[in-house]
């Protein structure tokens, strides 16, 4: 059945990339709502659990850019457009399958990643998150594997300049 | 040699080693289920941001362009009607 076997993947994926149990929820329940409905529009071309992360990838980041438009607002977005600021209501969000000693640490990654823009953050949750090969995330997002690696070394290399800057800010006063 | 920052940094981006796959409740199914057994909503058109904005735009644009033509073309005072007008009722004054 369906929902048994990729609740965990879709749900995991979810909560990763929105950092909201309730948002993460909802997204779990359209993406197998969408997937029951479309099932045979499916074409076979790729794997279902492609298919199926493609459309959890795609229905995060709806959700994601909706709470930017609500946040901001629709004179805001006319005039700022969609800048790739994140909207983080959640800066002390600790994912449930951290371990417990690795939890304190674990919130520090989680605001940097949220601070990445949306194809580099998709493609590091997808990669050390979820642990998929490269070649099924160029896969899912509909790009060549040679701009997956690209996108993951980006990532990697904005989430250690934000790092630092968390770093340098919590030393100040005094917390790490 | 490796600083404190560094690290730091490497145990944050480490901090997901080991980590368990979080899993979504147990009710997800029958929520699914209810989902689709539930008549489609009726839903308006709705036209995104954008299209909204170059609306909004356009009909700014058609007021402006109205309001410059009608007052630049606009009749001036003391015209022909306005001309008519004063000598029919002059006229009409000396009949009587």
């Amino acid at each position: 059945m369906l929902v048994a076997d990729y609740r965990q993947k879709v749900f995991n994926t979810a909560i990763s990339m929105v950092q909201d149990h309730g948002m993460a929820e909802d997204i779990s329940q359209e993406v197998f709502v969408t997937v029951y409905k479309s099932i045979l529009s499916f074409n076979g071309k790729s794997a279902i659990s492609t298919w199926i992360y493609r459309i959890t990838v795609n229905k995060c980041l709806d959700h994601l850019r909706a709470k930017k438009r609500r946040k901001h607002g629709i004179i805001g977005q006319l005039f700022y457009g969609d800048t790739g600021e994140p909207v983080h209501d959640n800066p002390d969000f600790i994912h449930p399958g951290i371990q417990l000693e690795r939890k304190e640490k674990s919130v520090y990654l989680f605001q940097a990643v949220e601070s990445l823009p949306e194809n580099q953050k998709t493609v590091f949750i997808l990669a050390h998150i979820e642990e998929l090969p490269q070649k099924e995330i160029a896969e899912i997002m509909s790009m060549s594997l040679k701009a997956v690696e690209s996108l993951l070394q980006r990532a990697k290399g904005n989430l250690r300049k934000k790092l630092t800057h968390i770093y340098e800010k919590e030393s100040k006063t005094g917390n790490v | 040699m490796e600083t404190n920052k560094d690290k730091w940094i490497e145990e944050v981006l480490g901090s997901t080693q080991g980590m368990a796959k979080a899993d979504a409740p147990a009710a997800l199914y029958d929520t699914v289920m209810e989902a689709l057994s539930r008549p489609r909503a009726v839903r308006g058109i709705t036209l995104p941001v954008k299209q909204w904005a170059v609306a909004a735009v356009l009909l700014i644009a058609v007021n402006i362009a109205s309001v410059v033509y009608f007052s630049t073309h606009s009749r001036p005072a003391g015209g022909d009607d306005d001309m008519m007008v004063a000598q029919m009722v002059s006229e009409s004054t000396y009949n009587y």
